[in-house]
């Protein structure tokens, strides 16, 4: 990466399904902050139309520009991707459709089973077998091979535009087969698609890998298609060699290496948000943080654990859909500021997951929604200013929130406000629910956490949130609507694997730390190629994921992390030649097993399941500075959480500065998001200008 | 019973929610570090936060299977021991039908939690534990003929006192199961869920104090007792009636009934299995637990409502049974089965049977309905140890008013997952021919049912000993409102050298089809296990051709049945023959 000094600033761009954001900054913090509609239809309209209304002189100036985007993600949960050819092992064609036989929820006659991204009429089942312990039982023929090409060109002759994905059990032990039929087809069709699970996947669980090597197979027409029309404008531009993508384990990548595995991209919209989160937490030191980033329709919640940001094998993208691929790991949960309150049973409240998203919107949009929500009962309680939603772009009525709100007050047989208090506490609790579960889950006790909170909605209820669970403060990044825009521009370039290797670690024999250190090495040498880096900028990390021989689910112990070439910063040796590997992982997986679960089996035998490695080159952080210092400070009449209504200060977050303290009650307005400080609480404004809440009197 | 105040309902159902919410912590633990899969792919288990009295105020909805059990987990301790004979660290177990348990893998652990020397709550679990010894692997003897035969029996006892764990008992159940290994990890994943649970559960009433929570745990329960009588209450009052068979009880050939009187009566119901049959001489009885448990959740899917699961709405049910019946067995009956075959089948005579009379639009055809528990077990040539594994199959599911069956699913009283076939044949010495959906099966209805599913698996080690427990062998899913009914269970064998797959009663003189213990297969023998396709809903001459095609498409059904059974006419371009479907069906109409 060349860098000249007048390239100072870099941009980021996240596009939603109303607005695409664009933030920009430049190496002393200067900000621009820009919002465009997006154009669903064709999305890179509204990237190449924010990019035009920045000052920065694309040419000269710009020194990297990363985009998130939800294109991939839309494309497969609207399911418009392409029609997928499926080749499985015979006899086992129809595994998408078995899934895993459970269901989300109990007593629910009407339920439908999630229907498969790959149709048994596009399926075809095919010679070749491999055994548990990665033998060959019957051998893949060249016959075998010209059978399935035949039913595939059968298939192509319905619908040319079709892609395939090949998926054969024990695969991740042996991918001969695979790599077969891979061949084969790349020769004989060579504009065909073709993704293998031994390539996007090779962990084991068939159904989980198939629906993974699917996913990949369904998207990549259509991301081939939208990088093609970004290169082209980026090129135009006289920009793409700048230009990345962010990817769904939160890094970036080169926009020419975009397309190598599309399900990379699925959860790319998403990953700013999270390393975002993860920025803001490292600036106020905070070690243990969860990120919450509330925007309309959901909340995404992430994890940051001593200063490191969650990453999982594992996402759903709906219930019974999965992909096992490193992502950065979010728990999306149905709470965002149109999310609908509704009459459960006999009389009891329930808030969202159902949504009015943004058309209609909440009832206050005025667009004909008539169902309350969490951003109405905001406008009755008088936290939000109708006449300034979104920096006044987007007017409120009143009169309608009170109406849609009325009617859930019918119902429960209460008054406006007390309804509206309840709306946002059961909005608070599950919002709560979901922090303490992806805490707990990771084994750690919330209350050692800061809450980190953002998005739109986020700042309206991060003090109450964190007051629910005792959490340490609550913390308002700047310009929150656009963190996660801005959590593009700071993501490192990032290389993830994951393979399966069963190891038993009181082995003398075995070969994990080699396969190790082999992985690492491979990892290292793509991201070397990907972008010319010195070997000296490549960062390795790896991990082992063990349990106790016997047991169904493991535990993720890191290794190594530094430098291949140079000295290593912790944790376990992974030099094959180093005999202390075994001893060390040992002790470090009994170390994890009693923090998460409060015991230990010392005398068990430990066996690895998955090994992990990730190559990156970190980003460059740098500070926005969007407060121009210049507002107003005004008061009116909100509401509280107990009900009574108090005169409150109104402050514009541009007159914040750094060490400033003010007592709640108070409202903080800026055009991308408002901030409500209950009564009892402190907000200090600290040197980043992040907003800091906590219960009490300040220092 | 007092009904709270309309404006208490919003902090009872935050409290509602942080209950649920630590019942989940429970469980996420119990399930990462559990060793069998039948906990940890299969979650078979429940976690439970009771009152002082042991009744039941939250769970998480893992396996309602476990409903009625965990509404008397503790009582029964309580009243059998006596709570003043508990003391703080103390930690009971016990596995007893005949002391409130539904059967005997499930284990119950309570833990009673003491604030200022006085027990406020308890926290609990219910997990199925794979193999607690009896007389095949796999602790599921279709054909025992009493409780001793089916496993190492526990009465309360405890497993830790007073903080310590209790060396004998340990000794004494690891002693008894085959897999000790396997049931040590599972103890302590059940051990370290109450633990957390017990920590949970403390900060809880740290925060809201004692007496505030002793008295939201009672509104808690008034509460949901409340709400399932508003429920109840909209109902038409009346008597309805159903019946389901089994096929036989694994030791004689004789089908077994049950037979259910179910009266809506104002703001209750009353379930009345009057007319049942005796008990059976197998394991396909039932304890009283169970009875409660299928009538609950019958009556839950019948509501089709989310309600708080807690003691309260057991409150608006009752149920009738009489002693020595197969509804509720009486001492020292075997009832291993009544938990897998026979409460799904009293779920389907509410949802299925009583439902399309009652509310039609809400009700299913018939489901496969059968678990297919599949047991196996042998010596690992490698480590000359046991190995044993407790296996079951997803059904189809019945059609619907609006929709075609789900396929591959697991019981409607259960909510476990399968074992993928690259964990299974990592583990066990066996390899998979097939594992599909049995296509062709489905009852034809204007909605059909849903498939179920085929499995072929060949013996890879020298000797591998099987059991089975399943029903269905011989009665069809029912379709309903002129659906046609779904198919069969099948366990076929073929046996190295032949190429015919014959049933268990041909090839090895079993008396029954769907029940029978410790057959020896050697290398190179074949186990078929297909679970049954649901029934359809509506006249198959009503379903939409396009929706026939489609399944013809993707093979689900032949062009022959296509004609057969819906009378649609495809022409050999594989489209739909308009014309000749109209006349097709008019004929038959």
């Amino acid at each position: 990466m060349t860098k000249r000094d007048d390239r100072s600033w870099r941009i980021g761009i996240d596009t939603g399904g109303t607005f695409t954001d664009l933030v920009a900054v430049d190496s002393s913090g200067n900000t621009i902050l820009r919002k465009v509609s997006s154009t669903p239809a064709k999305p890179s309209l509204a990237v190449f139309e924010a990019l035009a209304r920045t000052e920065v002189n694309l040419d000269e100036e710009l020194e990297r520009f990363i985009l998130g985007t939800t294109i991939v993600t839309n494309a497969v949960i609207q399911r418009k991707g392409a029609e997928t050819i499926l080749l499985t092992t015979a006899g086992f064609e129809d595994v998408l459709y078995i899934q895993r036989i459970d269901r989300p929820k109990m007593y629910d006659l009407q339920w439908v089973k999630a229907a498969p991204y790959a149709l048994r009429r596009n399926t075809i089942g095919v010679p070749g077998r491999v055994l548990a312990d990665g033998s060959i039982r019957e051998d893949l023929t060249q016959a075998d091979l010209v059978a399935v090409g035949d039913s595939i060109e059968a298939l192509l002759a319905g619908n040319a535009d079709m892609a395939v994905a090949v998926a054969f059990l024990f695969s991740y032990l042996n991918d001969t087969h695979e790599r077969l039929v891979g061949d084969y087809l790349a020769q004989r069709f060579p504009d065909l698609p073709i993704s293998l699970s031994c390539d996007v996947a090779p962990v084991w669980r068939e159904y989980e890998r198939t629906s993974t090597t699917v996913m990949d197979a369904y998207c990549q027409r259509v991301a081939r298609g939208f990088l093609q029309e970004m290169t082209k404008g980026l090129e135009d531009l006289g920009i793409r060699e700048r230009s990345a993508l962010m990817k769904s384990n939160g890094g970036q990548v080169p926009i020419d290496h975009a397309a190598s595995r599309p399900i990379d991209m699925v959860l790319s919209g998403l990953s700013g948000g999270m390393i975002a989160g993860h920025f803001w937490s490292q600036q106020l030191n905070s070690s243990r943080a969860v990120s919450l980033d509330m925007g309309g329709t959901s909340a995404d919640v992430g994890v940051i654990i001593d200063g490191r940001l969650g990453f999982s094998g594992t996402h759903e993208i709906e219930w019974g859909i999965p992909i096992t691929i490193p992502v950065i790991d979010v728990t999306t949960i149905g709470a965002g500021g149109s999310s609908i309150a509704a009459i459960d049973y006999g009389g009891l409240l329930r808030v969202g997951p159902e949504s009015a998203g943004a058309d209609p919107g909440p009832a206050c949009y005025g667009k004909g929604g008539v169902n309350a929500t969490i951003t109405d009962a905001n406008v009755v309680l008088g936290r939000l200013d109708p006449s300034f939603f979104l920096g006044g772009e987007l007017s409120l009525d009143a009169d309608l929130a009170s109406k849609a709100v009325e009617g859930i007050a019918q119902e429960l047989d209460l008054d406006l406000v007390s309804t509206a208090n309840a709306i946002i506490a059961v909005a608070v609790d599950n919002m709560a629910g979901a922090v303490r579960l992806v805490t707990v889950d990771r084994g750690y006790d919330y209350r050692d956490f800061d809450l980190i909170a953002f998005g739109g909605a986020g700042p309206l209820h991060a003090a109450r949130i964190a007051d629910r669970l005792g959490m340490r403060r609550a913390i308002i990044p700047p310009s929150p609507g656009l963190v996660s825009a801005f959590g593009t521009l700071i993501a490192d370039e990032r290389i993830d694997q994951r393979i399966t290797l069963v190891r038993r670690l009181d082995d003398p024999s075995n070969d994990l730390p080699v396969a190790l250190a082999g992985l690492a090495n491979a990892l290292v040498k793509s991201m070397i190629e990907q972008t010319g880096a010195d070997q000296a900028d490549v960062l390795a990390e790896t991990s082992v994921s063990c349990r106790y021989v016997g047991q169904n689910y493991e535990q993720e112990v890191r290794t190594y992390s530094g430098h291949l070439d140079r000295s290593f910063e912790l944790a376990i040796s992974i030099d094959p030649n180093d005999p202390s590997f075994r001893v060390s992982l040992t002790e470090a997986f009994h170390e994890s097993h009693r923090r998460a679960y409060g015991y230990a089996l010392e005398d068990q035998p430990i066996e690895s399941v998955y090994l992990g490695a990730t190559a990156l080159i970190r980003g460059n952080p740098v500070r926005p500075q969007p407060y121009s210092g210049e507002g107003k400070r005004t008061k009116r009449q909100v509401c509280v959480d107990d009900g009574t209504w108090v005169e409150t200060d109104i402050i514009d977050r541009n007159v914040l500065k750094p060490g400033d303290q003010f007592a709640g009650p108070l409202i903080v307005m800026e055009p991308t998001s408002t901030t409500y400080v209950p009564p009892g609480f402190t907000m200090q404004v600290d040197d980043a200008r992040c907003l800091v809440l906590s219960k009490g009197v300040g220092e | 019973m007092t009904k709270p105040e309309r404006h208490d309902n919003i902090g009872l159902t935050l409290l509602n929610q942080n209950l649920v919410n630590i019942c989940d912590e429970m469980a996420v633990s119990m399930m990462r570090t559990a060793y069998s899969p039948i906990f940890s792919e299969g979650l078979d288990f429940s976690t439970l936060i009771l009152d002082e009295h042991g009744n039941l105020v939250a769970t998480a909805g893992l396996n309602p299977a476990m409903l009625g059990a965990s509404l008397y987990a503790a009582t029964w301790i309580i009243q059998e021991v006596g709570a003043e004979n508990f003391e703080e660290g103390d930690i009971w177990i016990y596995n007893d039908p005949y002391r409130g348990g539904s059967h005997m893998p499930e284990h119950m652990m309570i833990l009673p939690i003491y604030i200022d020397g006085e027990i406020v709550a308890y926290v609990g679990n219910i997990a199925h534990m794979a193999e607690i010894g009896g007389m095949a692997a796999g602790s599921f003897s279709a054909t025992a003929t009493d409780i001793y035969q089916e496993g190492l029996r526990l009465p309360p006892v405890k497993l830790f006192e007073r903080g310590e764990p209790v060396k004998d008992i340990w000794r004494i159940v690891l002693t008894n199961h085959r897999t000790p290994a396997n049931s040590w990890g599972d103890l302590h994943a059940m051990l370290g869920s109450l633990y957390i649970g017990e920590r949970r559960l403390r900060q809880l009433i740290e925060e809201r104090g004692v007496p505030n929570i002793r008295k939201s745990f009672t509104q808690l329960q008034d509460f949901a007792e409340q709400h399932i009588r508003d429920e109840i209450q909209a109902l038409p009052d009346g008597v309805y009636c159903a019946e389901d068979r089994f096929d036989d009880d694994g030791i004689g050939n004789t089908p077994y009934y049950i037979r259910l009187t179910m009266i809506i009566d104002g703001d209750r119901v009353v379930f009345d299995f009057t007319g049942s049959d005796p008990q059976a001489a197998g394991a396909i009885n039932a304890p009283y637990v169970v009875t409660l448990s299928g009538s609950l959740n019958g009556l839950l899917y019948f509501l089709g409502r989310r309600l708080p699961v807690n003691a309260g709405i057991s409150r608006a049910v009752r149920v009738v049974t009489q002693s020595g019946t197969i509804c509720n067995v009486r001492h020292p009956g075997a009832c291993v089965g009544g938990q897998t075959e026979y409460q799904p089948k009293l779920i389907e005579m509410i949802v299925s049977g009583i439902l399309s009379k009652l509310g039609p639009d809400r009700a299913t055809a018939g489901t496969g309905n059968t678990s297919l528990n599949f047991l196996f077990g042998g010596i690992d040539p490698k480590t000359h140890e046991y190995f044993a594994h407790y296996h079951f199959e997803g059904h189809g599911w019945g059609g619907r008013k609006t929709l075609d069956g789900n396929s591959a699913q697991i019981m409607l009283h259960a909510n476990c997952r399968n074992t993928p076939v690259e964990i299974f044949e990592t583990r066990y010495p066996w390899l998979h021919h097939d594992y599909s959906l049995s296509q062709g099966t489905a009852g034809a209805g204007e909605h059909r049912g849903g498939l179920g599913v085929s499995r072929d698996i060949e013996v890879l080690g020298d000797v591998i000993t099987v059991s089975v427990l399943a029903d269905r062998g011989e009665r069809r899913p029912e379709g309903i409102l002129g659906g046609a009914p779904g198919s069969l269970t099948e366990v076929l064998v073929k046996r190295a050298g032949s190429d015919e797959f014959q049933d268990f009663r041909v090839a090895e003189g079993s008396k029954s089809l769907t029940k029978f213990v410790n057959v020896r297969l050697k290398k190179g023998d074949v186990v078929r296990l297909v679970s049954p396709s649901g029934g359809g809903y509506g006249d198959p001459l009503d379903r939409e051709p396009a929706l026939v095609l489609s399944d013809v498409i993707d093979r689900f059904i032949t062009k022959e049945q296509a004609l057969e059974e819906y009378g649609v006419v495809i022409t050999p371009d594989t489209t739909v023959d308009l014309a000749a479907t109209a006349t097709a069906r008019s004929k038959r109409k």
